[in-house]
């Protein structure tokens, strides 16, 4: 089997290799997506997605802003008709979409569409002001929700895993000048880099 | 700049949307072979000094298309909702 | 005598010595400083030249309004010119030179433009070169001139050496301005528990506090507001910042000057801050600036205004002088008279009222000031720096009644009222009213409802008042963003300095003339550009009445200080003239920045490789390492070429070219565009936007599309797979990719809201991998398990799953080039290892990699259209596409298409030219016939251009009107830009196998 190669590897590699400073006010890396599908419907969207949704063991399509887990699977409602669903187990999620009643759902495979960039670290707080237009205080952005935005212009999702780490969803393509942006503003605080395997079994964060 | 209230991700500066001119014309039917319906769709708007209803696609954000009214003197924006709910 | 700096007193460090340097001379300067104490200090008292007359100009204020004493700050890349001496910071190793003088500010030759004076007045150069010059080069003659002598500071030539960072805030309540009125607004809103930020332009909180003497009951209260603030967590402080502009939904643009007051940053940290602020509620205290005396000679260096010269007093300890006049008529001066007096200094207190306050003149006269009520200064006596005063006796109008006499002086103070800082408020679009009794400007009430105006911003009164003033501003300012504790007390006012309150009985004072009516000697109204009142008179002479045309005319408010100290007398002068009312006048509009802020503060980190993002596709790694140059494609970075030893881009792409055509190649496409069309309506959805029908393509298929825009011309092509019974692959040309995507939704989510379809972007998802070439499908055949790729089995436009080392993958049979051609489609993050592991299995089949290049040169030689065929002027007949449109449904763009002047049959259609010679045509070149003039638009132009390896020459595609009729015809392909002209056949646009055999191999 051929490697499946994330565009940081190398990125991440280099600095992690000049930077052991592992007590810096922030910490940047690189975390496993593990499998991401798309699921969207129409008019009767709800309806059509709860087998889906109660596999996986979620009750109701969920608001705008929450991060639902349950049994290593996360659900972002990211639009009136679409979710996302993000497990490390491609197998937990090919059995949830297998209940879909036929015609009435889009399932979208986009496991090779994102990368995930942790930040974490004391200067969070510092950091992601600089880097999205949102107010990161925690009463504004609670842990465990999520929002949509832009970072250098790229459209990207932001999730809160704790009061000083985000993880930060970004398209595959943009990954590279987004990564090296965010070094940039992390520069004034000083940064070190974690140097995870992306293509290891990680562990998803828990709540 | 204009600080635009998504109803699905709230309020957020403008440069997240992409403006989509006019929301108040209403495309013809795909049927519609009168060249006439055509042009005043694509061509003629008019220019409002006051309310205005007007689409901004929410491109870093949920990608949902909104009719937000806006008041073209004063920028004070009286309402968004998002556009598949709203027939013109 | 001379200026000094005073033996104690002041809230300078004189334990921190700095060494500060002016015009290459040492000056003695302390932490505390700013560059014009430290000059004043120093005696140092000319400071520059005015902007046209190059008149001798001294420090003139002690803030953001100085227009005499800008300097060029810094050195070789931190350069900067027009540099407030009021506003810098001194610091150790400061460099700072005068500008606009020549060899040097006190021997300037252009000082000889006074004698052009009576020439070169307001609207001087309107006059002088347009009338009988007009229509010859005498203005762009003298422009070159004009040019070298215009301006202030000279601005940097090398590269900026600083950091700087944007950041984004959010808070309940903003405060702008740390004096008393903000502080007490700050502690109301932090009291209550809201999100405040407070933000100070100074490096400390406390304005107008800060001009206080030391040890005035002032320094208390300052110092519990201050350790009160700093102690809750909800309340943050900017110092060194400025609010620069307000906008639209409560949004504003502070600058934070972080290490502007040190010689170079700290390693790795900004100099300068952008912060944008999104408040819910603002409260403006921003307070006033004083505004000048009009009189004859009142640009004299010594001529200074009187709270800045009590603020030199007392904040930096430097006595401007020895024996001063100090010319006032309200209320705010006699502080600044007992400071002097108090420090030793002679003072001679010159009222134009005829009846001061008791308390003040009893007070004064008891502190040894010489008080003339009724008297006003009449003009400024002496060369290069004052030393003397012609006082009399005015009217209320400002006429003198009877002769002047002169007192020897070596500062004039004037004071002449104050003007509200309003220009935030302003910048909401909002008209200031004239209140004449405080003869100021105001904010108008709550026209503005999310701002709140506190203290002497709106002219609210004294000390007490404005510190009450803003703890109210500031408390309902909490009330609307809904923070519940309470506010508590105001805090109690500290005992005020005399003459706190500059709004009572104010007696406006607009030009002191004398008995005739005219003033004693050139009356400056804007120091900075160097507008008199004669401007004034002559721009109303000429009927330029109007405040707009005034200010344009004159160029009065127009300089780096933006009129702060001279719109008002300005425009109460003009109203003098059109006997009207200051009201009636009004003023111009207020726009942002409120202070000169630099651009790199705005640019923030996104300069350079920062500048805007870059896409890269998950191959690139590969591309670089095996020295492909790359090259831009919008934001992608794409490999142009693969230069083998010492290859330039032409001999690299012409091999690159020949070798797909003769072995295989293999190229990146991954930067198509490629978006999932889902649903039970997903081919009616196709059928509508795309010219061709597509209800009867089968899964396993695929189809090239071509898509309109609503007004009818050619958009976007691409084809299109069907993966499943409503799933679709669509792809995109590169750069059209996410418009076609946005316009996709948006007839989904406007239009056609019953169509169950959903489109979502899978660009990133899928790399994709061209292999082109007569041994493709041989290559192909080694590598690809699991899947049929015989001829029979996998014609053109067809597709099929497989795998590649284990990889699940689809293979496309699609040609752009012309040969036998697959697109390879991989989920991304195994692309690299796909083409790689192609790469060595191509070996045996002499398998190269091609960039965008050879790509382009093959796609021409085939008569593709592309990017610049499909520029958005053209249309499907225009393309010779016409024949793809169905003709049995409507499409996007079906009626708009067949508009009169679309369908006019002399259109510019497609071609192909075969150039004459060595020489390639330029894209953009316009197409002439063989004999004739050669003006105008031509009859065409050319689109692509290529030199042709397969057919050994240069080729182009273009657009030529009646071209189909013309096969064989000679055209001249001129390109005016270069000044060159070629000589083409037109042939076939399809040059290279027309029948298609190779791609149908």
């Amino acid at each position: 089997m051929l490697e499946r190669r994330s565009p940081l590897a190398d990125l991440i590699e280099a600095s992690a290799a000049g930077m052991h400073d592992q007590h810096a006010p922030l910490i940047l890396g690189e975390q496993a997506l593990g499998a991401l599908w798309q699921v969207a419907g129409w008019q009767d969207f709800e309806t059509a997605v709860e087998p889906v949704l109660s596999v996986l063991g979620f009750a109701g399509l969920g608001d705008h802003r929450s991060v639902r887990v349950s049994a290593g699977t996360e659900c972002y409602r990211i639009a009136p008709d679409r979710i996302l669903l993000r497990c490390l187990d491609v197998g937990v999620l090919s059995a949830a979409l297998n209940k879909a009643p036929p015609g009435r759902l889009a399932a979208l495979d986009l496991s090779h569409a994102r990368i995930v960039i942790r930040v974490s670290g004391e200067a969070t707080v510092d950091l992601m002001p600089r880097l999205a237009p949102l107010d990161f205080a925690v009463p504004t952005f609670p842990i465990d929700s999520f929002a949509q935005t832009g970072i250098h212009g790229i459209a990207v999702l932001i999730r809160r895993l704790s009061e000083e780490a985000f993880d930060l969803l970004v398209p595959v393509t943009w990954a590279v000048s987004v990564w090296e942006w965010v070094c940039e503003n992390a520069r004034p605080f000083g940064y070190g880099v974690e140097a995870s395997p992306p293509t290891s079994l990680g562990s998803l964060p828990h709540p | 700049m204009l600080r635009i209230p998504c109803p699905i991700c709230g309020l957020r500066d403008e440069t997240e949307f992409s403006y989509g001119g006019d929301a108040s014309v209403k495309r013809p039917a795909m049927a519609e072979t009168d060249p006439k319906a055509w042009m005043d769709y694509v061509f003629y708007r008019g220019n409002p000094r006051g309310r205005h209803l007007e689409y901004w696609h929410h491109v870093q954000g949920c990608r949902q298309w909104l009719v937000v009214e806006r008041d073209t003197v004063s920028h004070v924006i009286s309402g968004c909702r998002l556009a598949r709910e709203v027939s013109p | 005598m001379t200026a000094s700096r005073l033996p104690t007193g002041g809230r300078i460090d004189r334990s921190k010595p700095l060494s500060v340097t002016f015009d290459g001379r040492p000056i003695d300067a302390f932490a505390g400083d700013s560059l014009a104490s430290a000059l004043l200090a120093n005696d140092e008292i000319l400071v520059g030249r005015s902007f046209k007359y190059h008149r001798p100009r001294g420090v003139f204020s002690a803030g953001v309004e100085e227009p005499n004493a800008l300097v060029h700050l810094r050195t070789g890349g931190r350069h900067e010119p027009n540099a407030r001496a009021t506003m810098v910071e001194a610091f150790d190793g400061l460099v700072a030179n005068a500008q606009n003088a020549w060899p040097s500010v006190r021997l300037d030759v252009r000082a000889a433009n006074q004698l052009l004076a009576p020439f070169i007045g307001a609207g001087f150069y309107y006059k002088t070169f347009i009338g009988p010059f007009r229509g010859t080069r005498f203005w762009m003659f003298c422009e070159r001139f004009i040019r070298r002598a215009a301006g202030m500071g000279s601005p940097g030539t090398l590269e900026d050496p600083d950091r700087y960072e944007t950041v984004n805030l959010f808070c309940d309540v903003l405060v702008v301005g740390g004096g008393p009125a903000g502080l007490s607004a700050a502690l109301a809103a932090g009291r209550a528990g809201a999100q405040v930020v407070l933000v100070e332009q100074d490096a400390q909180l406390g304005g107008a506090l800060l001009s206080a003497p030391i040890g005035d009951p002032s320094d208390a209260w300052l110092e519990a507001i201050r350790s009160e603030l700093s102690a809750m967590s909800n309340v943050r402080v900017l110092t060194r910042a400025t609010v620069f502009g307000a906008y639209d939904h409560d949004v504003y643009g502070v600058v934070e000057r972080v290490w502007d007051h040190v010689a170079a940053a700290p390693e790795g940290q900004p100099r300068q801050r952008f912060a944008v602020v999104r408040t819910k509620r603002t409260v403006m205290a921003t307070g006033a600036i004083e505004r000048p005396l009009v009189f004859g000679g009142n640009d004299r260096p010594g001529v200074m205004l009187a709270g800045a010269v009590r603020s030199y007093v007392n904040r930096y300890a430097v006595l401007p002088g020895r024996h001063m006049v100090v010319a006032t008529n309200n209320d705010s001066a006699y502080a600044t008279a007992r400071d002097l007096a108090a420090a030793g200094a002679d003072v001679t207190l010159v009222d134009a009222r005829q009846t001061v306050p008791d308390e003040l003149a009893s007070q004064s006269r008891a502190e040894g000031v010489d008080l003339r009520p009724g008297c006003a200064v009449l003009s400024a006596k002496g060369r290069g720096r004052v030393a003397g005063a012609v006082i009399a006796p005015v009217s209320e109008e400002g006429r003198a009644t009877a002769p002047g006499k002169t007192i020897a002086c070596d500062l004039i103070a004037v004071s002449g009222g104050w003007s509200p800082t309003l220009h935030l408020w302003s910048q909401r679009q909002q008209k200031p009213v004239f209140d004449a009794e405080k003869a100021c400007f105001v904010p108008a009430g709550d026209t503005v409802p999310t701002m709140t105006c506190a203290g002497d911003a709106r002219a609210a009164g004294g000390l007490a008042t404005a510190i009450a003033d803003g703890f109210a501003a500031g408390e309902n300012a909490v009330i609307a963003t809904g923070a519940t504790n309470a506010a508590g007390h105001v805090p109690e006012a500290p005992e005020p300095w005399p003459g706190d309150d500059w709004t009572r009985g104010i007696a406006p004072l607009w030009t002191v003339t004398r008995a005739d009516g005219k003033p004693a000697g050139k009356a400056f109204v804007d120091l900075q550009n160097d507008v008199t009142t004669s401007d004034i008179d002559l721009a109303h002479r000429e009927g330029y009445q109007a405040v707009e045309h005034l200010k344009r005319y004159t160029t009065t408010g127009m300089a780096t200080d933006q009129g702060k100290l001279s719109n008002v007398n300005a425009l109460a002068r003009m109203a003098q003239l059109r006997d009207a009312e200051i009201a009636d006048v009004g003023t111009t509009t207020f726009r942002p920045p409120y202070t000169p802020i630099t651009i790199g503060a705005l640019a923030g980190n996104e300069t350079g490789h920062h500048f805007r993002a870059t896409r890269l596709t998950t191959i690139d790694e590969w591309h670089r390492e095996h020295g492909a140059v790359m090259t831009e494609a919008g934001a992608w970075l794409r490999p142009w070429y693969y230069p083998e030893a010492g290859e330039d881009v032409r001999a690299a792409y012409v091999r690159e070219a020949a070798h797909v055509r003769q072995h295989v190649g293999i190229v990146d496409v991954s930067t198509l565009g490629k978006i999932a069309v889902q649903g039970p309506d997903a081919a009616e959805f196709l059928n509508r936007i795309y010219i061709n029908g597509w209800k009867t393509l089968p899964v396993g298929r695929l189809r090239y599309g071509v898509m309109l825009r609503e007004d009818g011309f050619v958009f976007d092509d691409g084809a299109t797979a069907r993966l499943g019974e409503h799933d679709y692959f669509m792809s995109t040309t590169t750069a059209n990719a996410a418009p076609v995507l946005a316009f996709a939704e948006r007839l989904l989510q406007t239009a056609w809201t019953d169509l169950e379809v959903h489109v979502t972007s899978i660009t990133d998802q899928w790399a994709a991998i061209a292999v082109a070439g007569p041994k493709a499908r041989d290559l192909l055949a080694t590598v690809v398990g699991d899947a049929d790729l015989s001829r029979e089995a996998l014609p053109n436009n067809h597709f099929t799953h497989g795998r590649i080392s284990g990889v699940e993958v689809r293979v496309h049979r699609m040609s752009y080039s012309g040969e036998l051609a697959y697109e390879i489609y991989v989920p991304a993050l195994f692309g690299r290892a796909v083409w790689e592991a192609l790469i060595a299995a191509g070996g045996p089949f002499n398998l190269k990699p091609y960039g965008t290049e050879a790509m382009g040169a093959l796609r021409v030689e085939k008569g593709h259209v592309a990017g610049p065929e499909l520029e958005g002027r053209t249309t499907l007949n225009d393309l010779r596409l016409e024949g793809f449109a169905s003709t049995k449904k409507p499409f996007v763009g079906s009626v708009l298409r067949n508009r009169p002047a679309l369908t006019d049959a002399d259109r510019p259609t497609l071609v192909g030219l075969e150039i004459d010679g060595e020489v390639g045509a330029l894209p953009g070149s316009l197409l002439f016939a063989a004999a004739g003039p050669t003006e105008g638009r031509g009859e065409g132009w050319v689109s692509s251009t290529t030199y042709s390896p397969a057919l050994g020459r240069n080729i182009a595609m273009g657009l030529l009107k009646n071209g189909p009729s013309r096969m064989g015809e000679t055209v001249r392909v001129v390109d005016f830009v270069g000044d060159r002209t070629l000589k083409a056949t037109v042939v076939s646009h399809h040059f290279f196998d027309p029948e298609g055999e190779r791609q149908n191999a």
